[in-house]
C-alpha cells in the first residue's frame, strides 16, 4: 500500500532515479500508454455545490436557502435550468452549450470520505486519495507511476506542485502568473548557454525555458481566435488556457492540475452577484474555452472539477455559508456522458441533512477518480484498490459516467 | 580564489560566504565550524519579540472578545480579518528577525542547523494561529537544543503550543478521560503519528497503527493553557482530558500517571535505534548528497546512539566525514532560502532594506520558512527545489538581486569567494563578456555553479 510512509521513502531513492534518467521532466517526450487527456481543478476553500448548482425543484430548497436561494428558471435572480430540477448558477452560463451537448455532468452531493471541516486537512485527504489527511504523497502521481508515465506525462500549472500530483514521480510545471519571459534578453540568452552546458540542471532549466516559449508562442494565437479576453475571465481562465496549451500538443503532457482558492464564502456570498459569482464567472469562462482551445484532442479529454468539502445548507449570520460537507463535482469532455447530474439526491428536508446543517454526500469523490483513472487513463482495478486509493474496495466506480 | 574546502565550510555547512569571511576560517575549515557550535551568535533583536506564550493570549483573547461581541456578523468578519493581519505581522517581525541575522551571522553553521531543525520539526503558517507562534517556536524550542541533545528538543517541540495547535494535539481528549466520557468526542491521532512518522523514528520505524493510536491516548491532555490559568498561552496538562491507565507501545509498557507518561514515551522514542537512522539519515542528506552514502549514515547513527543523541557530538563527527567536503562528487542544490541567503551575504548586505528585498524574494520564489504545505517541511532534494518553473524563476530573480542587493564588490571579487573554485569555463567566459558590472552580478547569482551548495 503507497502511503506517506512509501512517499518518504521515496525520496531518499529520487535522486539516483534522477541521475539515471538524465535529471528532470523533459516535456518533449510524453509517455502513457493512451492518448487521451485528463484535466483535473482543485477549487480550494469550498465551493458551496448547492449554489454552483441549485437544486431548486426541491421543495425545501427556497426555504432552507433563504436570501441565498436562486428563483426557479425564468425569472430575476434565477438558476439556469438543468433538467426541471436543477439548475446551474447564472455566472456558469457559459457552460450550458456543452452541457446541452451531452459533453457536461454534474455529480451532486458528493464528498470525500473526509467528515471534519478543515480546509487544511480536507485537501490533504482529497489528494492523498487515502481516508485521513496526513499524505505526503498524490493519488496522481501514484497513479501515474503505476501507468509507468514518465515526468513530463504531467504538468502543474501552478509555482509549486500540488500534494496530488507531488510523489515519487517528479512532473512539470509552469506559471502563467510566473516572471516575465524575457526571451530575447541577452542576460536570458547568456543564462541559457550556461545551463545548458551544466549536467545537473540543464534539463529543468531547459524545460523551464520550453514550457515559457510554448506559453509565449501559443497565447497570442488564442487570444485572436477567442477575439480577446472575456470579461470576467481571470485565474483559472488563465490556467485552463495554459493547460490546454499544452495538453493539445501530440508532444506534450497528458495530464494537468489546475487549482483556484477564494471559495469560501463565509460571507455576503451573494447569489447572481458577489464574490461567488465572480469566481463561477471565471471558472465557466475558463472550462468553456477548452473544446476549442484543445482541438482535436477534446474528444479524448476528460475535465474533473472537485472542492474539498461543500458548506453549509442553511446561510449563516453573515448573508454567507459556513463550512459543510457534500457538495457537487462537474465531469466533462468529448468523452463524457453528459446532459445530466449524477448522482443520489439526499433531499434537503432537516432530517436528510448531514449533522443537521450541511447537505449529505450520497457519492464518494473517489468514485469520480477512480473511473477517469480505470476507464479513460486504463489504470488497473489492482492498482486503484491497492496503491492509488487504499482501502477503497467498497468504493464503486460510476459505470455509465464515461462513453 | 579560495581554498575549495574553505568554499565547502562557508557554502555548504555555512549559508554562504560574506565578503572577508574566508579570512577568518584561516587554516582549519573543521574547526572554524566546531567552535561556531561552542559559541553561537544570536540576535540582539530576539529580545524585543513577544513569546509565544504572549501572542498566543492575544489570539485567545481577541477570539473571546469577537465571540462576545454584540457585532454585526460583518463586523466579527473585519475583526477577525484584522486579528489575522496582526499575527501575520508578528510573523513577518519574527521573520525580519531571523533572516537578518542569517545574512549577517558570524556563525552561519549554527543558523544552517537551526533551519534545519526547524524544518525537521516544523509548523505550518498555513494553519490559522500558526501564524503567531511559528518565529517564537523556532526561538523557544528549537535554538536552546541545537547544541544539546536531541531528546531535550523533542520534548521541547511536544511541549510547545505551536506544535500542539498545529497538529490538533491541543483538542485531542481520551475517549475514557473525564471529558471523553461526557461529550463522546474524540481522540487525535495527528501528533502522535508526526512524532513517530517525521520526527522520530520514521517511516520503517517499525511502529503499527496501533502504536500510533495508543500514543495518541498518552499524550491526551497535551494542550494550551487557557486565558484564566497561570501559564495561559503556555503549555497546560489537562488531567481531565488525559486517557487514564497504563499503555502499551513498541512492546513496552507505560504505567506513569499524567504527563509523565508522555515524557517516557518521548525519551524512549528519542534513543530509539530507529530514530538514530532516521537523524542520521537526514542531516546526512542535507550535508552531503540526495542520496546519502550508507557508510556516512552509519558513522553519524553509531555516533547518535553511543551518545545518547548528544548533537555536538553528532555536529562533529559530521563536520569529518570526507564525503562531505568532496562537492564534486556529492552536489547539493540550494534551496530558494539558501540561494536569496547566500546572495545576500556575498553582496555583504547588513541593513534593514535589505532584509525588506530578502522577504520579497523569498515569497516570490515560494521559499518562505514555515510556509509549508504539509509536516514534512521543504524538501531538502534537487527534484523538489530545482523544477522548471523554480529554475526560470531563480534566473529571473538574479537580475534583481543584483541590483537590490547593492553589492560592496566588483563581480569578479565575488566570484572569487564564492563560486571561484568550481566555476566552468563557460560561467567565466560569460562573466568576462558582461557589459558591466551589474550584468556580471546577475549572470553569478544565476549561474548554475551559484545554485550549488
Amino acid at each position: 500500500m503507497i502511503t506517506r510512509r512509501d512517499f518518504l521513502k521515496y525520496t531518499g531513492g529520487l535522486a539516483a532515479w534522477t541521475a539515471l534518467s538524465m535529471g528532470f521532466p523533459r516535456l518533449s517526450f510524453a509517455s502513457l500508454p493512451t492518448d487521451n487527456r485528463f484535466i483535473l481543478v482543485i477549487l480550494r476553500g469550498a465551493l458551496d455545490g448547492l449554489a454552483a448548482v441549485p437544486a431548486y425543484g426541491d421543495r425545501d430548497y427556497a426555504s432552507m436557502r433563504g436570501s441565498l436561494a436562486f428563483h426557479p428558471p425564468g425569472g430575476e435572480d434565477s438558476a439556469l435550468d438543468l433538467n426541471g430540477f436543477f439548475g446551474l448558477h447564472p455566472s456558469l452560463e457559459p457552460l450550458m452549450p456543452l452541457y446541452r451537448a451531452k459533453q457536461l455532468a454534474v455529480v451532486h452531493a458528493v464528498a470525500s470520505p473526509y467528515r471534519e471541516r478543515s480546509h487544511f486537512d480536507a485537501q490533504n485527504l482529497l489528494e492523498n486519495g487515502t481516508t485521513h489527511p496526513g499524505g505526503a504523497a498524490g493519488w496522481l502521481n501514484n497513479a501515474l507511476v503505476e501507468l509507468n508515465a514518465n515526468g513530463s506525462s504531467a504538468i502543474a500549472i501552478n509555482q509549486q506542485i500540488p500534494l496530488v500530483l507531488q510523489g515519487k514521480l517528479g512532473v512539470a510545471s509552469y506559471s502563467p502568473k510566473g516572471p516575465k519571459w524575457h526571451e530575447d534578453s541577452d542576460y536570458m540568452r547568456k543564462m541559457k548557454a550556461l545551463y545548458g552546458q551544466d549536467s545537473l540542471l540543464s534539463g529543468s532549466f531547459g524545460e523551464g525555458v520550453r514550457a515559457q516559449e510554448i506559453a509565449m508562442a501559443s497565447l497570442p494565437a488564442d487570444d485572436q481566435m477567442a477575439g480577446g479576453k472575456a470579461k470576467g475571465a481571470d485565474q483559472l481562465y488563465g490556467a485552463a488556457q495554459a493547460a490546454a496549451m499544452f495538453l493539445a500538443r501530440d508532444d506534450g503532457p497528458r495530464v494537468a492540475v489546475l487549482e483556484a482558492s477564494g471559495w469560501d464564502t463565509h460571507a455576503g456570498q451573494g447569489t447572481s452577484h458577489g464574490a461567488l459569482a465572480n469566481r463561477l464567472a471565471d471558472l465557466g469562462l475558463g472550462l468553456a474555452a477548452l473544446p476549442q482551445q484543445m482541438g482535436k484532442a477534446w474528444d479524448k479529454t476528460v475535465v474533473v472539477v472537485v472542492t474539498e468539502f461543500g458548506r453549509t445548507v442553511h446561510i449563516n449570520g453573515t448573508n454567507g455559508t459556513d463550512h459543510g460537507t457534500g457538495s457537487a463535482a462537474f465531469v466533462m469532455g468529448g468523452g463524457v456522458r453528459g446532459g445530466r447530474v449524477l448522482g443520489q439526491w439526499p433531499g434537503l428536508s432537516a432530517n436528510a441533512l448531514y449533522q443537521g446543517r450541511d447537505l449529505m454526500p450520497t457519492t464518494d469523490m473517489r468514485s469520480i477518480f477512480r473511473t477517469v483513472l480505470y476507464s479513460h487513463l486504463h489504470a488497473s482495478e489492482a492498482s486503484l484498490n491497492n496503491g492509488i486509493f487504499p482501502d477503497s474496495e467498497s468504493v464503486p466506480n460510476l459505470p455509465d459516467l464515461l462513453a | 580564489m579560495i581554498d575549495e574546502s574553505i568554499y565547502v565550510a562557508g557554502t555548504r555547512f555555512g549559508l554562504g560566504l560574506k565578503p572577508e569571511e574566508a579570512a577568518r576560517i584561516g587554516g582549519s575549515p573543521q574547526n572554524w565550524l566546531m567552535q561556531q557550535i561552542r559559541s553561537p551568535q544570536t540576535s540582539t533583536a530576539f529580545v524585543t519579540l513577544p513569546s509565544s506564550a504572549r501572542n498566543m493570549q492575544y489570539l485567545l483573547k481577541t477570539r473571546k472578545e469577537i465571540k462576545q461581541q454584540d457585532a454585526g456578523a460583518g463586523d466579527k468578519k473585519d475583526m477577525q480579518k484584522m486579528l489575522r493581519q496582526d499575527l501575520k505581522g508578528a510573523f513577518i517581525d519574527e521573520l525580519r528577525a531571523k533572516v537578518a541575522l542569517a545574512m549577517t551571522t558570524d556563525t552561519p553553521f549554527y543558523e544552517r542547523l537551526v533551519d534545519f531543525w526547524s524544518n525537521h520539526f516544523t509548523v505550518s503558517i498555513k494553519k490559522g494561529q500558526v501564524a503567531g507562534l511559528a518565529g517564537s517556536y523556532e526561538r523557544e524550542a528549537i535554538r536552546p537544543h541545537v547544541t544539546g541533545k536531541f531528546a531535550d528538543m523533542l520534548l521541547a517541540v511536544a511541549h510547545h503550543p505551536a506544535m500542539l495547535v498545529y497538529l490538533d494535539n491541543a483538542q485531542s481528549i481520551g475517549p475514557d478521560s473525564i471529558a471523553g466520557e461526557r461529550r463522546g468526542k474524540g481522540l487525535n491521532e495527528n501528533l502522535a503519528r508526526e512524532i513517530m512518522e517525521l520526527h522520530t523514528l520514521g517511516v520503517d520505524g517499525g511502529y503499527s497503527q496501533t502504536d500510533v493510536t495508543t500514543f495518541a491516548k498518552v499524550i491526551t491532555g497535551w494542550s494550551v493553557a487557557p486565558l484564566d490559568s497561570d501559564n495561559a498561552g503556555g503549555f497546560e496538562f489537562a488531567q481531565r482530558r488525559h486517557e487514564p491507565g497504563e499503555q502499551r507501545i513498541l512492546g513496552r509498557s507505560y504505567p506513569q500517571a499524567g504527563e509523565e507518561q508522555g515524557i517516557a514515551v518521548l525519551r524512549d522514542l528519542a534513543r530509539h535505534p530507529a530514530t538514530a537512522h532516521h537523524i542520521a539519515t537526514k542531516l546526512a542528506r542535507h550535508f552531503i548528497a540526495d542520496s546519502p552514502p550508507g557508510d556516512a549514515v552509519a558513522k553519524l547513527e553509531q555516533v547518535f546512539l553511543d551518545t545518547g543523541g548528544d548533537l555536538p557530538a553528532l555536529y562533529d563527527t559530521l563536520t569529518g566525514i570526507p564525503q562531505a567536503w568532496d562537492v564534486r562528487a556529492n552536489t547539493k542544490i540550494k534551496s530558494g532560502y539558501d540561494l536569496v541567503i547566500s546572495a545576500a551575504r556575498a553582496s555583504g548586505c547588513n541593513d534593514d532594506r535589505f532584509v525588506d528585498y530578502a522577504l520579497k524574494s523569498l515569497k516570490f520564489l515560494g521559499a518562505v520558512p514555515f510556509e509549508v504545505n504539509s509536516p514534512a517541511g521543504m524538501p531538502d532534494i534537487a527534484q523538489d527545489i530545482a523544477g522548471p518553473e523554480a529554475m526560470i524563476q531563480r534566473v529571473e530573480w538574479a537580475q534583481m538581486a543584483a541590483i537590490k542587493f547593492e553589492p560592496t564588490q566588483k563581480a569578479s571579487n565575488i566570484v572569487a569567494f564564492t563560486i571561484g573554485p568550481i566555476i566552468s569555463t563557460a560561467t567565466r567566459n560569460a562573466l568576462l563578456g558582461a557589459h558591466n558590472d551589474r550584468e556580471a552580478t546577475a549572470i553569478l547569482f544565476g549561474s548554475p555553479e551559484f545554485q550549488r551548495r
